[in-house]
């Protein structure tokens, strides 16, 4: 069977060899594929003397998956809406590479290190695959660049040698998607506007009623505090009181009074705290509590997160957004404020799964320890798979082409013309396809838009090409018209509202 | 906060207290935001080609299993990234998109896709970086898989890349189009015998650095001088002096 594909990669490997130097020095978008792959790839198809026997269903390796067109669809416009919020918000994009070496990630993820993926060692610099990409590929870019002021987002995959729960849009390759401002501005602006851009795309995506929790380390420190936590317990404590939003309180407590060897009566009184969350008044009644507005880290705290509410409300978004004291994410190097976004309830079939065990969106402030950083993570394989539930439950038919129109042939012998035709409606901008077949059936032709969603068939006939027009027919109501050859570009982007 | 409100100076010194490692791998490199708006603009083009021809796009993990690469690549395996035995599955980077391809369609039992993918592969090579090579770096493929009549795709293969590179703008370029049968044949009345088609294509396949223009050209002249060299490879491989002088006249005609 021939492979037509091999042409393209013959052709551009030539090209990459030198008629066209030009082609490799475009940033490298035209690398050639190695000579030797069209010839590997006809074997893998035709003799099947390479081991991919189609029964061979787990050739994946754990904890990934391949996009198949229809998960991309679902992607690319997860990602236009978040990329088009980016932009309108003036941020810059960079890319690192998929590895770093292996010493710039060590001891930057605590006991998460175990998963982070190495490679092997065959000579040359040690290797590891990147477990995030802000604690350090953008630390590492940022100080190997110097660079002390930048808004950019980064979207790419990161590896974690994770046990994932892949049915609920966990992997151990998973895209991560952040947003950050790195620079030292003044108090809660950067912040407030990360909160608009999470505002604006959980609306923009449309999977829910959202909330957005809020609180501050210094606030949580402060607390732990006056409740009469010892310096030492701050971390353990807070880590506990994370697991507020899976387990009851009484769980907790008991796990601070047994395990972390707490008070009792100081694990009361951080029960009276946490439990608390609401707005402006919250944060009004907190900055008059008797003990809490003696300590100076809450005191600070509480008067950035009154400033941060101003700008919200200021932002129309205010009514999204709680502060809540139960909220504490994050590891040492997040100081200020923390975010997280959770979906209200789950639009999924699965009625009974918690959504808010995964925050959609993690923010903090301030992370990466020398250049100040306030920054927006979107939790977006979550997205994808809530999106592909959807997708899945709706009728609606998910289109993997954008194709606007078959070019098509009421009778035999007519290839010719419709070579030319679609090579003019391509040379217009026209998203348009045809059959691979000297002589296709029209009904052949009009079955192939049914399943791929065409919208429009341009039909070429003998009468047609007599009178200087094309059959022009929508799919949906099979109607047909006769236009002019040369209005014909014009009537097809009129019909498929093409810009 | 504390370090929010640190003066801007303190940046400075306290980075060289970072222990960071400054330093991308090698052969791998960042792309800075003036590099991406490139990057962008290229790949742009080249989707809004595929899309206008109908392609779906699809995309597959970073890694395989180490043993779907495996016998792939003849002498290249060696170039190929592993990762470390840390438990679990062995795991390679994938080396190019192909295999990955045929993969995908073999598990998902495919036979007619028009597709594009571009991602990155990755090649323990000792890469020429000032040339726009590099250990970690992009591939862009577009494949028709199917049984169609003969050379429609194939027309459309070659109008996508003249779509393409026509829109880069990067200059003016040359398609050149052969055919493996067309070469066979050539190598046949040449009296090559036939084991030594695929090395003799492989040398031929050398000709567009060597070969200036026309023929007998010197680059060419250096190739069948080669011949008379018991050393050379051309030798060892088996040509004879007559055959190169008949391939010669065989591959220059345009």
């Amino acid at each position: 069977v021939p492979l037509p594909g091999c042409v393209f990669k013959d052709a551009l490997s030539v090209l990459s060899q030198g008629t066209a130097p030009p082609c490799t020095a475009a940033g490298g978008a035209l690398q050639p594929s190695s000579s030797g792959s069209v010839g590997l790839l006809v074997n893998l198809l035709d003799h099947g003397s390479l081991p991919f026997s189609p029964n061979s269903i787990d050739l994946g390796s754990q904890g990934t998956r391949d996009y198949n067109p229809k998960q991309m669809a679902i992607r690319e416009k997860v990602f236009d809406i978040i990329i088009s919020c980016f932009k309108r918000h003036g941020a810059e994009v960079i890319d690192t590479p998929v590895f770093e070496l292996k010493e710039t990630l060590t001891g930057k993820y605590g006991e998460d290190s175990k998963l982070i993926y190495d490679l092997k060692d065959q000579g040359g610099e040690l290797l590891s695959l990147r477990y995030d990409l802000t604690v350090v590929p953008f630390a590492r870019y940022l100080a190997m660049n110097k660079i002390t002021n930048i808004k950019r987002y980064h979207i790419a995959k990161v590896y974690r040698r994770d046990t994932p729960a892949m049915t609920r849009g966990r992997y151990r390759e998973f895209y991560q998607c952040d947003f950050d401002i790195a620079g030292q501005f003044d108090p809660m602006i950067p912040d407030a506007e990360c909160l608009k851009i999470v505002h604006e795309i959980l609306s923009g995506l449309q999977i829910g009623d959202f909330l957005v929790k809020v609180n501050d380390r210094r606030i949580l420190d402060g607390m732990f505090a006056v409740c009469g936590v010892p310096d030492s317990k701050f971390r353990t404590i807070c880590s506990t009181v994370d697991k507020l939003d899976k387990a009851t309180w009484e769980d907790v407590r008991s796990e601070m009074v047994g395990e972390k060897g707490l008070s009792p009566e100081a694990a009361d009184r951080i029960g009276e705290y946490v439990r608390l969350h609401g707005g402006l008044g919250l944060i009004e009644q907190l900055l008059q509590d008797p003990q809490l507005s003696q300590n100076k880290l809450a005191r600070e705290g509480l008067g950035d997160m009154k400033l941060l509410f101003e700008y919200l409300t200021l932002f129309g978004i205010a009514e999204k957004i709680s502060f809540d004291l139960s909220l504490a994410r994050g590891l040492d190097y997040y100081t200020g404020v923390i975010y997280e976004a959770i979906l209200l309830q789950p639009q999924s079939t699965h009625k009974e799964e918690p959504v808010s065990g995964d925050g959609l969106v993690g923010m903090f402030d301030p992370k990466g320890r020398k250049v100040p950083c306030v920054g927006v993570s979107i939790g977006i394989e979550r997205i994808f798979s809530i999106m592909e539930q959807k997708a899945e439950a709706s009728e609606e038919k998910i289109r993997t082409t954008e194709t606007q129109v078959l070019v098509a042939a009421a009778q035999k012998k007519l290839l010719e013309e419709r070579l030319k035709l679609i090579s003019e409606l391509w040379d217009s901008g026209i998203k348009a396809e045809m059959l691979y077949k000297k002589n296709p059936k029209l009904l052949s032709q009009l079955q192939y838009c049914e399943e791929a969603g065409i919208p429009l068939v341009a039909i070429v006939g003998e009468q047609e090409l007599k009178d200087g027009v094309i059959k022009l027919r929508v799919v949906a109501t099979r109607e047909e018209v006769d236009i002019r050859r040369e209005n014909l570009v014009e009537e097809i982007r009129r019909r498929t509202c093409q810009p | 906060m504390v370090k929010l409100l640190q003066p801007k100076t303190q940046v400075g010194p306290e980075e060289k207290k970072n222990n960071f490692v400054l330093k991308t791998p090698k052969g791998t490199r960042d792309y800075s935001p003036k590099q991406m708006v490139i990057r962008e603009k290229i790949f742009n083009t080249i989707i809004s080609c595929f899309k206008r021809h109908g392609a779906e796009v699809i995309d597959t993990p970073v890694f395989e299993l180490k043993e779907t690469l495996t016998g792939k690549y003849g002498e290249d395996s060696k170039l190929i990234y592993d990762l470390k035995d840390q438990g679990g599955e062995l795991l390679s980077l994938r080396y190019d998109l192909t295999v990955p391809f045929a993969r995908y369609l073999a598990m998902n039992k495919i036979t007619n896709i028009k597709r594009y993918h571009i991602a990155r592969a990755y090649r323990r090579d000792n890469p020429a970086m000032t040339r726009g090579r590099y250990r970690e770096f992009y591939q862009c493929d577009f494949d028709i898989a199917g049984q169609f009549d003969p050379m429609i795709p194939d027309a459309e293969c070659l109008k996508i890349m003249h779509e393409i590179l026509s829109t880069l703008q990067l200059g003016d370029f040359l398609i050149k189009v052969n055919d493996r049968r067309i070469l066979n044949g050539v190598f046949a009345e040449c009296g090559i015998p036939d084991s030594l088609f695929h090395s003799t294509c492989s040398t031929l396949d050398k000709l567009n650095k060597v070969m200036l223009c026309g023929f007998p050209s010197p680059g060419w002249q250096a190739l069948t001088a080669d011949l008379h060299c018991p050393s050379s490879q051309l030798c060892t491989r088996g040509w004879e002096g007559c055959g190169m002088a008949a391939v010669g006249e065989g591959i220059c005609v345009r």
